[in-house]
């Protein structure tokens, strides 16, 4: 977050998404898009979806999440993921979860210790805490999905 | 479930995947970045490159093939040989890999670990370690290719290199490796309890149970495979198979 501040993308974050055009946050990039964060210490968020992003609890488990691992869905379907089977495997390298306030918000799910959130979507903000462009077939699907959506670029 | 990981690794010389047919001896096994979208369409979970060349020149074509590899393949790509400074991980993380993995230099200059962690994150920062089991116990980390001694014990470096910054361990048995009759359990198992990152285990793999048995007895959370898949023994397909029978989260 100060990092985006330093540069000053954060008013042009921000001012991108107040215009209600597609915006997708990845890993670090989703986690910003929450309200508050304790990475690096405690920093408001861009405040994009209310929620929290904290460090995960794993007992017993090795950090950071590093891996393929199962993504659930728990929402009701949506076009981030069209054509992508429940329980796909996505790869994930993070130390941090977030949890979105609002039910709605989670569109995917995925265990580590704990349940946190594996895709997020609140209008035209979306997040996932995996890597897409690591994911193999499953992430180029999403992506090509997230170019598609309505006020985004041409289709490809 | 988080699930294990088979990486496929390449040693590449002047641009071209080599393979070992003994000790010293390598042939051509052809293109790497053929080999790289073959192994990622059988199913692999990552790739790794190893830069086996020994001069700076061939440096621009290893460069070259990871980004082309990149171009193509959307799975973790983690490259290394060589490596002696925070901008030679640079270099390799900004042609196309992930993640860069150091051996040699970090034992000279531990502090080198630290410096590339605090650049570039230590999920990029893979150690990797050869070594060989000592007759009074333990195991003594080696270098320069497992030719040189020191007389850093295995666990004990391990331990201090994710102190330091390292975000995974490929951890390789000296003694196991190439001879294909499974991995060293109890020196994986000893590296796997001892930290709190991810290892990945590399040197023995002869047959699936190979794999199974250092997933699981061993603690390893990935498993490096070369000569098992170089020369055509078993597929990564057959391997994952085997691995979901005995019941271990695979993708």
């Amino acid at each position: 977050m100060s990092a985006l501040r330093r540069s000053g993308l954060y008013g042009a974050v921000r001012g991108y998404a107040d215009g209600g055009r597609p915006l997708l946050g990845i890993c670090l990039g989703m986690q910003v898009l929450l309200e508050t964060g304790t990475e690096g210490g405690s920093e408001p968020g861009l405040g994009l979806l209310p929620g929290e992003v904290r460090r995960l609890v794993a007992p017993g488990r090795k950090i950071p999440h590093v891996g393929w691992n199962s993504v659930l869905y728990v929402g009701p379907p949506s076009p981030l993921m069209a054509g992508i089977p429940d329980r796909s495997h996505f790869y994930f390298v993070h130390s941090y979860g977030a949890f979105p306030d609002d039910p709605a918000h989670w569109i995917a799910a995925t265990e580590y210790g704990e349940r946190f959130a594996a895709v997020i979507g609140r209008g035209a903000v979306w997040g996932t805490q995996f890597h897409p462009e690591k994911s193999g077939a499953a992430g180029l699907a999403l992506l090509r999905n997230f170019l598609r959506l309505e006020g985004g670029p041409a289709p490809c | 479930m988080l699930a294990k990981r088979l990486i496929p690794c390449l040693d590449v010389k002047a641009g071209r995947v080599v393979k070992g047919v003994s000790f010293g001896n390598l042939v051509d096994a052809g293109d790497a970045v053929g080999l790289a979208m073959r192994y990622d369409a059988e199913g692999a979970d990552e790739l790794a490159f190893l830069d086996i060349t020994a001069s700076i020149e061939a440096r621009g074509t290893f460069l070259d093939l990871l980004t082309r590899v990149a171009e193509r393949v959307f799975i973790p790509l983690a490259a290394g040989g060589g490596v002696r400074s925070a901008s030679d991980v640079g270099r390799l993380l900004r042609a196309g890999a992930d993640k860069v993995t150091i051996n040699t230099a970090a034992v000279t200059r531990p502090e080198l670990l630290s410096e590339a962690a605090e650049q570039y994150g230590s999920q990029c920062i893979v150690l990797a370690i050869d070594a060989a089991r000592l007759s009074g116990g333990g195991w003594r980390v080696y270098t320069h290719g497992g030719s040189r001694k020191t007389d850093f014990d295995a666990v004990e470096w391990a331990t201090r290199a994710v102190s330091l910054g390292a975000g995974e361990i490929l951890l390789t048995s000296i003694d196991a490796d190439g001879r294909q009759s499974g991995y060293d359990l109890e020196l994986t198992r000893s590296v796997a309890n001892a930290v709190g990152v991810p290892v990945i285990a590399s040197g023995g793999a002869g047959s699936p149970q190979d794999i199974i048995d250092v997933l699981t007895a061993g603690g390893a959370d990935a498993a490096l495979l070369a000569s098992l898949l170089h020369f055509g023994k078993v597929s990564l397909a057959e391997v994952k198979d085997r691995m979901r029978r005995a019941a271990i989260p695979v993708r």
